[in-house]
């Protein structure tokens, strides 16, 4: 038996919900970051559950495309992370505080 | 090409549609551009730096040739209706294009003397210029979040590109965490637009969404909210301008004055046509939210620049203000005013020569061993004369001032919102946009009337003053000759 469409849009509903608490709350930056790619991941199972509904090939070409893009920030946003904490050896955003008003 | 490949699999007919590459013609020759840049590093003993520059310029300009030639065409869609190249995505390629002609100008001094990666530079920067690109012909939700991510991802690399400066790391790490953040609530909203209308092109979710009478209302509107909050994001319009500040702050200066405009107009031509071609139906909707976001960007932005005490940073909150005049243009369309989004084109193009000489002559400055407080501008005029009457002109360009092309912007953007029955906010802009009187005057007077209190080295920076030369007669010359631009974003805004 297939569960109804309306499990995985919860599930996805959960994920992209607990991704923005995450994002707003944590301090880490790799927790952050891991928050984000949670974010985009629930789209993912939105957008798997909705192609195998619809009938449509197009949420599963749109997934490889998603997955692509955030592999390619995750690279990115840790060269960053990288970077630096060769400065300054810390990974707490509340840390970062030489830009402010 | 199509019958090759029927033959060779017999009775299962495949049939390859064929890519109109006329209409992409401005991508490939920037990609090709791109990847030549980087193929030179391999080579980097045997050449010498200057032609990583000469390649990206070559690129950027074979690029705009490429989209002024296809100017009178009609609008062609391919790659199966992802790709839309029409008078308005050439409007938004032929500006970012310019955007990146003349970042790449204003930086190659900053790039020598600071000895920075230049093929990693132009090539990061290149790509950035095809997302915005893509951004603005994508003509389905994959596409356009491809485009945006594309165009989003090597600014964040462009941000921290002066790896041994913490500030820049910094300004990186909250540009690429919130970038990422805006990007998954821009994907959410995409996922659910296609799950509700299970269409992925535009023309199709237009017809499914018609004029939101049918079901699913719900669910398009928080769909099409969720597109806004993410593509707010990266226009930098409050609430989601939190990241704007820090990141051009932080960021080099050349980058700032590059991904200030070329960023803002890709997102804008991405919201401008997700709106007004994919949610058009719906849009007693979404405007109201619009103009909400309008003033409250304008108001903030407007506000916040005048006490800052750097000009960088007071830039940077100029640049959310504009952000919101923009908006009304946007806010106040309707299937019968399409004014407004000429008028939104119009001000990306000006944008770019005005914000991009602003940010520039800021560049210049720290080239010459200034900084970009207020108190580093004293006297200017009685150092470098030309210096300070360029950065005059690209400052009186934001604030609106006759003869410099930042009155007409303002005044198609606010003629659009009277014209669409929005009287008092059209009234409400102009108000706001005389408080920015009160910060742009503010680095002026002290140009012309102040002792000078930093002594500016005296280097040759010849190839960074013909950039900043363009941005700001560019400013001055399309206050003047507007009416060819301004056509050409009426014919944009009308789907010619």
């Amino acid at each position: 038996m297939t569960p109804p469409l309306e499990w995985y849009l919860v599930f996805s509903a959960l994920l992209f919900a607990i991704g923005v608490v995450g994002v707003l709350v944590r301090r880490h930056v790799l927790v952050i970051l891991m928050s984000v790619e949670l974010m985009l991941n629930a789209s993912n199972v939105a957008l798997a559950a909705f192609s195998r509904y619809l009938n449509s090939m197009a949420g599963q070409v749109f997934v490889v495309f998603t997955i692509t893009v955030a592999a390619a920030e995750a690279a990115v946003a840790l060269a960053i992370i990288l970077a630096l904490a060769r400065h300054k050896d810390t990974v707490d955003v509340r840390e970062m505080d030489i830009l402010k008003d | 090409m199509g019958s090759l490949f029927t033959g060779a699999l017999g009775a299962a007919s495949v049939s390859l549609p064929q890519p109109n590459l006329l209409a992409i013609s401005p991508v490939i020759a920037l990609t090709v551009a791109a990847v030549l840049v980087l193929g030179c590093v391999i080579a980097r003993p045997l050449i010498r730096g200057v032609v990583y520059p000469v390649i990206a310029m070559a690129g950027l300009v074979a690029a705009l040739a490429l989209a002024l030639i296809q100017l009178g065409n009609r609008p062609v869609t391919t790659f199966s209706g992802n790709w839309r190249t029409d008078a308005f995505s050439l409007f938004f390629t032929i500006t970012v294009v310019i955007a990146g002609i003349l970042a790449v100008l204003i930086s190659d001094s900053w790039l020598t003397e600071n000895d920075v990666p230049q093929a990693e530079f132009y090539a990061v920067l290149l790509c950035s210029v095809i997302g915005a690109i893509v951004s603005a012909s994508a003509y389905n939700l994959i596409a356009l979040f491809v485009g945006i991510e594309l165009m989003s991802v090597p600014t964040y690399i462009l941000t921290g590109f002066a790896k041994h400066n913490r500030v820049s790391n910094e300004a990186a790490l909250k540009y690429s965490l919130l970038g990422g953040f805006s990007t998954a609530i821009l994907l959410y909203g995409l996922t659910w637009t296609y799950g509700v209308t299970g269409e992925t092109g535009y023309p199709a979710i237009r017809g499914f969404v018609g004029n939101g009478q049918g079901g699913f209302h719900a669910a398009v509107l928080l769909a099409s909210m969720l597109v806004i909050a993410g593509l707010g994001f990266k226009i930098a319009a409050v609430p989601f301008h939190m990241w704007t500040p820090d990141a051009y702050q932080g960021a080099p200066t050349v980058v700032t004055a590059f991904m200030s405009v070329s960023v803002k107009a890709g997102a804008f031509a991405a919201l401008v046509r997700i709106l007004t071609d994919a949610f058009g139906g719906i849009y007693r909707d979404w405007s109201p939210i619009l103009i909400v976001i309008a003033i409250v960007t304008m108001v903030l932005g407007n506000v916040v620049a005048i006490v800052q005490n750097d000009v960088k940073r007071m830039l940077a909150y100029s640049s959310i203000a504009h952000t919101g005049f923009m908006l009304v243009g946007l806010a106040t369309w309707n299937p019968g005013n399409a004014v407004g989004v000429s008028g939104v084109l119009f001000y990306a193009f000006a944008y770019t020569f005005m914000n991009l000489g602003a940010f520039g002559m800021l560049a210049w400055l720290e080239a010459h061993g200034a900084g970009t407080g207020i108190d580093d501008v004293n006297g200017l005029f009685s150092r470098a004369p030309l210096a300070a009457l360029g950065f005059s002109a690209c400052l009186l360009g934001l604030m609106g001032f006759p003869f410099t092309v930042g009155l007409p912007a303002k005044v198609f953007v606010f003629q659009a919102a009277a014209g669409g029955g929005y009287v008092w906010l059209a009234l409400l802009s102009l108000l706001l946009s005389a408080v920015g009187a009160v910060y742009y005057f503010r680095p002026m007077v002290r140009m012309f009337m102040h002792e000078p209190k930093v002594v500016l080295a005296s280097p040759r920076q010849t190839v960074m003053a013909v950039g900043l030369g363009v941005a700001a007669l560019g400013t001055v010359l399309l206050g003047v000759l507007f009416s060819p631009v301004f056509d050409l974003a009426q014919r944009a805004a009308t789907g010619g």
